[in-house]
């Protein structure tokens, strides 16, 4: 499968994601609403790495990662002013403080959740 | 008798009596065989814990005496406090001790009562106490024939003599010796019993009766030759008894030995004499006796007495008192039918101080008062506890002071003396002596009352008998003064210094001198020199004259020396002169021995001028006046009579003159003798009334004194186990580690432990503070908020306090701490350190976030797992096959990561868990002991099951004979491994890469971080895949 086929050009989202099948997933379900991916990157090295390379509109950020957190990558993206989402598990309180006020998407996700969520990052 | 036990004794102790019971029962053999009462002094208000301290050193069991409990051998008993102990039909009985009439004399209760029950198997003990008690114990004891004992000092002593010394004092004492001696002795009494028993109470039979009456002879032959009194006539089980007894004390065990020693010992003989005489000073012993007293004595002391006057009698070795309250209770009797009452004193006397005590208290148990009629207990005597108390009535009669009748001077002017029993033990000699003593005491025609085998044949002269059977006599009346017999100790009578000073005749005396003294001596008239008493200090020459010798011992006053016809003169003119300080002269006819002639003799006496000190002198002049001559008949009658007349009635007039000052200075001497003797009566009676208050709170104290020791010495016990569980507190607060702090109503610290002290920052000079005034409280603000709601409500509280600055948590508990009543008297704090817990807590906490992160992430991967799947299945079927092999797959690796508790999971395991689906002869593992951790092995595992599936499907393991090697290897960390399919149909490169490859490839390089290579020979499909191994 191909993950930088573009539909509609609507706008491009980052993704990281460390787990290959739910980033695979992941990737289809932003595609399929229409959105070109970038990524997915497995680690915060690699998420900075694409950030520096493509620009992107958005970001959705799994919040652990194979023992390191993607913190940087929400500050990367706020620096630029770029809205983002932390997918995880956990619950908001449990973020590090200054992202308890992010947007968090509770894994598993939920198709409509994640069509809003990034609908609303895309228009604000 | 009804108990087991060969001997029952009892021990009677008190102040200072824990140490002696401790040498009495650390001394005693196991098996003595003998049951142990103890009796002590206690008070009621304490619990007493003497069975305790005695049983830390008996061997034997010791209990508290339960009221009914059957006395057993091998057994003691203490006697509760607040209770009276008595022994009956060998039990043990209690009666509670009324609070207002507290039991003074436990022990000479109990003893009493166990005499009566137990006769010659008591044993009575008396150790260390500090008053008479125990005394009139032992002598009950001895009367029924058992043995007694008393503690007498040695190294240890007893601390508190007086008990034992009374009861040894007053002779009742059979054995005195050291505590640590009479175990032992107790044990050779009980082996000796046996052989005894027979004696005394063997059966009637006649040869027996006729032997013992033959051994009664020859001992009471022995008695009457050393004593002269005669027993032959006793009862012989009486006396047997007696014997029995005597051979018991003195360890012999046939009547021949001991018939041998009274031969030998005369001391043996007084022993047994007066073991014979024991209860002859029982109330009204010899009852005859006494009744022949009350119809022929007492009423003639009354008669024609009046309210004002006093009949006096006297005791003298009254010891316990029995016989001086006998008196008294006659006497009283007597007073009872009486219009005119006499005042009644009775002064009961003995060298013994003890036995004063014990007869001043004048109370005694049952059993002495056996002999005593009951109207006349229920009349005279007051139940106090388990005592009798004579009444006031006859108690105030009497007047106990401590006197010798030997050596003391005797009373005197006695109505009766009644001393029975006292002179048995005097010698002849000294028998002498007292009975004149008896005799100068009592009035003429005074009555003496003696023993029944006493007797004053030797001083006929002094007593007439009245009664001779009964020993009751009458002093004879001599006429002559009563003279204190001389055997008394007499002082030295005083000698008036003797003032007369002979002027030194030393060498060089003057001529002047010399005339002078001639002159003096031949010229001068004769002088004396007296005192205003008229003692003579100097005589000059030539008195001889005036003065003659009297008869009788030498003597100096001058109105003996002078002679007869000076006499008045003497005295008038002394008298003169000391009333004037001038001279006083008077004339005496001094006749010659024919009576017709004589000479006139001046008298002249005046002070002596120029004495040092303060005593008057008196100078007495004799001069010659000249001759007198009888006027003869020859001369003129009429002149001579006239001369004789005027003569006659000059001397009557001197006469008259004397006769007036002799009467006034009689009349005055008489008045100051009058009011000097009402001043000595008063003084006599305030004296005696301050003696007895003083002897009555003398013994109200030593009672007093008595219950203070034992209840120090119990007090003494009790701090050392106060000290004991104090110290055992204090270890269990060191090693509690829980801080807690007591603290009373007013939130005072009033304990705590070392916990607490670091927690609140309190130290030992803390306690007594308030808890709230120390710095350490602040760490926890609202206590006291709490501690105060915790008294209202009375529950205890727990609270759980914030973290402190060093990240400690602790747990505080606020509970009441109830006293005896149930009140809440304060708080007990305790803090427990529960960070542990905290921490565990928070642990907890994080390992439910993180299942809750898995288990949602899981989800996610499950779901994922089934989108995939669905994109790239054919049907249903399909896609249900794949998603349930897929998640299978899973499962498997998740149990074997459970199975290793999330641990390491072998590689070789891996594979077989696909070789357990697939067939075990279809896929074989090769390869070294390789683990990975559960983040590697969980994609491996999926990775295995995709191939295995696959190969199932269309590679090696899809026809019957294919087969899969998987073979790793592992170097520089970084493992190898290869999956390499054989013998399957032949493999075609597949057009485009299925979801099953995609997944492998991803879950080797993003999940494991490694690399993965498939390739398609036409043999049979490759997977070639290395990844870091994580540590």
């Amino acid at each position: 499968m191909s993950s930088s086929e573009t539909s509609e050009g609507r706008g491009t989202i980052l993704i990281v994601e460390d787990e290959w099948l739910i980033a695979t997933d992941l990737v289809d379900a932003v595609e399929s609403i229409g959105y070109r991916v970038l990524g997915p990157a497995h680690t915060v090295s690699a998420a900075l790495e694409l950030l520096d390379e493509a620009s992107v509109d958005a970001g959705l950020l799994d919040v652990n990662l194979r023992g390191e957190t993607s913190y940087p990558v929400a500050d990367a993206l706020a620096e630029k002013g770029l809205p983002f989402a932390f997918l995880s598990g956990y619950t908001s309180d449990q973020l590090r403080p200054g992202f308890q006020d992010c947007p968090l998407l509770s894994k598993p996700l939920n198709a409509d959740a994640l069509r809003d969520r990034l609908s609303q990052m895309l228009r604000g | 008798m009804t108990t087991l036990a060969p001997l029952v004794v009892g021990i009677g102790a008190s102040a200072g009596g824990i140490p002696a019971l401790e040498g009495f029962f650390r001394h005693l053999p196991d098996d003595s065989g003998m049951a142990f009462i103890i009796v002590t002094h206690l008070s009621p208000e304490r619990r007493s814990l003497l069975h305790e301290v005695v049983g830390r050193y008996a061997t034997c069991p010791v209990s508290v005496a339960e009221d009914g409990a059957e006395v057993r051998p091998d057994n003691v008993y203490v006697m509760p406090e607040g209770m009276i102990l008595t022994m009956r039909e060998g039990r043990l009985w209690l009666t509670p001790d009324d609070p207002a009439h507290r039991e003074r004399k436990p022990i000479d209760v109990f003893f009493a009562s166990m005499a009566e029950d137990q006769g010659e198997n008591a044993v009575g003990i008396v150790m260390s106490g500090g008053d008479g008690d125990g005394t009139l114990g032992v002598k009950a004891i001895k009367e029924r024939g058992g043995i007694t004992m008393a503690q007498t000092s040695d190294g240890s002593g007893p601390r508190n003599p007086e008990m034992p010394h009374s009861a040894i004092a007053s002779g009742l004492i059979d054995f005195a010796d050291p505590v640590e001696r009479m175990p032992e002795r107790l044990v050779r009494l009980r082996s000796d019993i046996d052989a005894l028993v027979g004696l005394a109470d063997g059966e009637e039979d006649r040869q027996r009766l006729v032997e013992a009456q033959q051994v009664q002879g020859r001992i009471a032959r022995l008695l009457s030759s050393h004593t002269g009194h005669d027993f032959s006539g006793y009862k012989d089980k009486t006396f047997m008894r007696r014997v029995a007894r005597r051979m018991k004390v003195v360890q012999l065990t046939t009547v021949d030995a001991y018939v041998q020693r009274l031969k030998d010992d005369p001391g043996e003989v007084m022993a047994l004499f007066r073991d014979l005489l024991i209860n002859v000073t029982n109330f009204f012993r010899d009852a005859d006796a006494f009744a022949q007293l009350k119809s022929q004595v007492i009423p003639q002391l009354f008669a024609g007495r009046g309210a004002d006057e006093t009949i006096r009698l006297w005791v003298p070795g009254c010891a316990t008192g029995e016989e001086v309250y006998s008196l008294g209770i006659l006497m009283r009797e007597q007073m009872d039918g009486l219009d005119v009452v006499p005042k009644v004193q009775i002064f009961a006397t003995d060298i013994d101080d003890e036995a004063l005590s014990v007869a001043r208290a004048g109370r005694y148990p049952d059993a002495l008062l056996a002999g005593v009629a009951p109207e006349r207990v229920r009349r005279f005597f007051r139940r106090d506890g388990a005592s009798l108390v004579l009444s006031k009535e006859v108690r105030e009669m009497c007047i106990f002071s401590p006197h010798s009748v030997i050596s003391d001077p005797p009373f005197s002017r006695m109505d009766l003396v009644s001393c029975r029993n006292l002179l048995i033990y005097l010698g002849g000699e000294l028998q002498d002596r007292v009975i004149p003593t008896f005799h100068y005491a009592l009035k003429p025609g005074g009555y003496l009352f003696l023993g029944t085998s006493e007797g004053v044949s030797r001083h006929g002269d002094l007593f007439a008998p009245l009664d001779k059977q009964h020993r009751i006599f009458q002093s004879r009346d001599h006429g002559g003064p009563r003279r204190l017999p001389i055997t008394l100790d007499s002082s030295a009578s005083r000698t008036r210094q003797d003032v007369a000073e002979r002027r030194s005749d030393a060498t060089g005396v003057q001529l002047r001198q010399r005339v002078e003294t001639q002159v003096l001596e031949q010229h001068a008239p004769a002088h004396v020199v007296v005192t205003h008493e008229g003692d003579t200090l100097y005589f000059s020459s030539n008195t001889g004259r005036y003065l003659e010798m009297p008869r009788g011992a030498p003597n100096r006053h001058i109105f003996d020396l002078a002679r007869r016809e000076f006499r008045p003169d003497l005295r008038a003119a002394l008298r003169e002169a000391m009333e004037t300080g001038g001279p006083a002269a008077r004339q005496v006819l001094m006749l010659d021995r024919d009576g017709a002639t004589g000479s006139m003799i001046g008298l002249t006496i005046e002070p002596l001028d120029g004495q040092a000190g303060n005593e008057t002198l008196f100078l007495v002049l004799f001069t010659p006046l000249g001759q007198w001559r009888q006027p003869s008949v020859a001369g003129s009658a009429e002149a001579a009579a006239h001369e004789a007349e005027a003569a006659l009635e000059r001397e009557l007039s001197d006469l008259r003159e004397r006769l007036q000052s002799t009467v006034e200075e009689y009349e005055t001497a008489l008045e100051e003798l009058k009011s000097s003797n009402e001043e000595l009566v008063s003084v006599n009676e305030e004296a005696q009334s301050t003696n007895e208050e003083l002897e009555a709170s003398r013994e109200e104290m030593q009672s007093l004194n008595e219950e203070l020791s034992t209840i120090n010495a119990e007090l003494e016990t009790s701090v050392d186990h106060l000290d004991s569980a104090n110290t055992d507190l204090k270890n269990l607060y060191a090693a509690t580690q829980i801080a807690t702090v007591f603290l009373d109503r007013g939130l005072v610290i009033r304990n705590f432990t070392p916990a607490a002290g670091a927690f609140f920052n309190i130290r030992e000079a803390d306690i007594g503070r308030p808890l709230m005034d120390l710095a350490g409280a602040l760490q926890y603000p609202d206590l006291e908020a709490e501690v105060r709601g915790v008294f209202r409500s009375g529950k205890p509280v727990e609270r759980r306090l914030a973290p402190d600055n060093d990240g400690l948590h602790f747990l505080v508990r606020l509970v009441p701490y109830r006293n005896r009543e149930d009140g809440i008297d304060g708080i007990v704090v305790t803090l427990v350190d529960i960070s542990s817990l905290a921490q565990a807590e928070e642990q907890q906490k994080i390992l439910i976030s993180e299942l809750n992160h898995r288990v949602k992430n899981m989800l996610s991967v499950v779901i994922s797992i089934a989108n995939s799947t669905r994109k790239t299945s054919s049907s249903m079927e399909d896609f249900a096959e794949r998603l349930s092999g897929r998640l299978h797959g899973m499962a498997r690796a998740y149990s074997l990561l459970s199975g290793s508790d999330w641990r390491k999971v072998a590689i070789r395991d891996l594979v077989r868990t696909q070789a357990d689906t697939f067939g075990a002869d279809r896929i074989f593992a090769d390869g070294p002991e390789v683990s990975l951790t559960p983040q590697q092995a969980l994609p491996l595992g999926m990775v295995m099951h995709e191939m295995a599936t696959n190969a199932a499907k269309y590679g090696a393991l899809s026809n019957d004979h294919g087969r899969v090697d998987v073979v790793w290897q592992a170097d520089d960390d970084r493992l190898r491994l290869k999956w390499v399919e054989r013998d399957g149909p032949e493999v075609h490169s597949p057009e485009r890469k299925g979801f099953g490859l995609a997944l492998i490839e991803g879950q080797v390089r993003s999940q494991m971080g490694g690399e993965a290579e498939t390739r398609f020979p036409p043999e049979g499909f490759v997977l070639d895949l290395s990844f870091q191994l994580e540590k």
